[in-house]
């Protein structure tokens, strides 16, 4: 959801797969900025 | 589903207060905001408390909001006020509640869960990951600087009518990001600015020209009566311009002599430092948010992706205990910025 970049998953051994199939999901899923709002 | 003793359904009219009672005795909710909270029909049919007969044991309840992801809006479950007496602790009754909840989300087309944990742990049994922080800036507002007049004014706001002003600023601040959620009139109404309750909220306009470029909401609470001493809390500033942050800073400033420090709230990649005489303020980055797929594979293909993203990758997912339709392999094919997502069975079209 882009908080954490697939290089950020990889390392932390949250995810794993074969380079070319990381490369994918790390244009897929790039760091992008978050921020929610209070809502509560 | 889970053989329980408990009865498991949904709060309702005559069960409200209990509900209340309980979100007073963990969450120390005052009495003043038992009129605002959980009153509709359609919160409450989103709702659901484990009864032991006629006690209610637990209970939680989600916000249906639509959640900015990648310019696009996605409907998300905002889970609030899990709360369980501590007589029925350690029966996982939260898991039970939440097991439940999901099932609905699912049915009605909410791909996404967020909430605000008070353990992060017990969250991340259930599939709940860390996805939002925010910065608290905590100040004595000399400390910022003495800006040039930039033809900006604050106001403080005329109506509750003016919540649709509020809530334009307000999408048009969160458009650089993924997260924010759409408000309506009534979450405005009685959630930020509290408006009917003694719990009101500040809430001003920032305009230049006429035209609105900003907002602060915040409330004042005393410290000490003598001398008088007053913490304000900034629980949003948007603005849309520099100019219009540098006038919410000096708004900030002007409350220097009854307010002896400020705690401020800002996204994480908000830069601040140049907008202080004396930076040397307290700073954290707390954790704030955490998010689930709650349907992955629809969540997957409901987000929008980079258009020229070509390509196929076959994702396993862990089992997900309370989310069962979740775990397994799945297929996502990238194409013209959408994915298709289907179930793969494990050894084909791998990549």
């Amino acid at each position: 959801m882009g908080y954490r970049s697939v290089a950020e998953l990889k390392d932390a051994q949250e995810i794993s797969g074969p380079d070319a199939a990381l490369e994918t999901l790390s244009r897929a899923f790039p760091r992008l900025p978050t921020y929610i709002d209070d809502w509560f | 589903m889970t053989d329980t003793p408990f009865d498991i359904r949904p709060l309702d009219r005559t069960t409200r207060g209990q509900y209340l009672d309980l979100c007073s005795y963990c969450f120390g909710m005052p009495d003043s905001a038992r009129d605002r909270y959980v009153t509709e029909d359609y919160e409450l049919a989103n709702s659901l408390g484990a009864f032991d007969g006629e006690r209610l044991a637990c209970g939680m309840w989600y916000f249906a909001f639509d959640r900015r992801v990648r310019r696009q809006f996605i409907p998300m479950a905002g889970v609030a006020a899990v709360a369980t007496w501590p007589e029925y602790r350690n029966r996982d009754l939260v898991r039970l509640l939440l097991a439940r909840s999901q099932e609905k989300m699912r049915a009605e087309g909410r791909p996404l869960s967020v909430l605000a944990p008070f353990k992060h742990s017990l969250y991340y049994d259930l599939g709940w990951a860390p996805t939002f922080d925010v910065s608290v800036l905590t100040f004595e507002p000399h400390k910022i600087k003495a800006f040039k007049d930039e033809g900006y004014t604050v106001r403080q706001i005329q109506s509750p009518d003016e919540w649709e002003t509020f809530e334009a600023l307000n999408s048009r601040f969160g458009e650089r990001y993924n997260g924010p959620v759409c408000r309506d009139r009534l979450y405005w109404m009685r959630r930020y600015f509290a408006w009917d309750s003694p719990d009101r909220r500040n809430a001003h306009l920032v305009l230049k020209g006429g035209e609105p470029r900003g907002f602060l909401v915040s409330r004042l609470s005393k410290l000490s009566e003598v001398p008088a001493k007053l913490e304000l809390r900034a629980m949003q500033a948007v603005w849309l311009d520099p100019g219009a942050q540098r006038a919410i800073f000096a708004f900030l400033r002007s409350h220097r002599d009854h307010v002896k420090h400020v705690a401020l709230f800002l996204p994480p990649d908000v830069r601040w430092v140049h907008l202080f005489d004396d930076p040397m303020i307290e700073t954290r980055v707390k954790a704030k948010m955490m998010t689930k797929l709650v349907d992955a594979p629809a969540a997957l293909a409901r987000l929008a992706y980079v258009s020229d993203l070509e390509g196929q990758v076959r994702l396993e997912l862990a089992a997900d205990p309370t989310a069962p339709w979740n775990g397994g392999t799945w297929s996502l094919s990238f194409t013209g910025g959408r994915a298709t997502v289907t179930e793969s069975k494990p050894g084909l079209g791998a990549v």
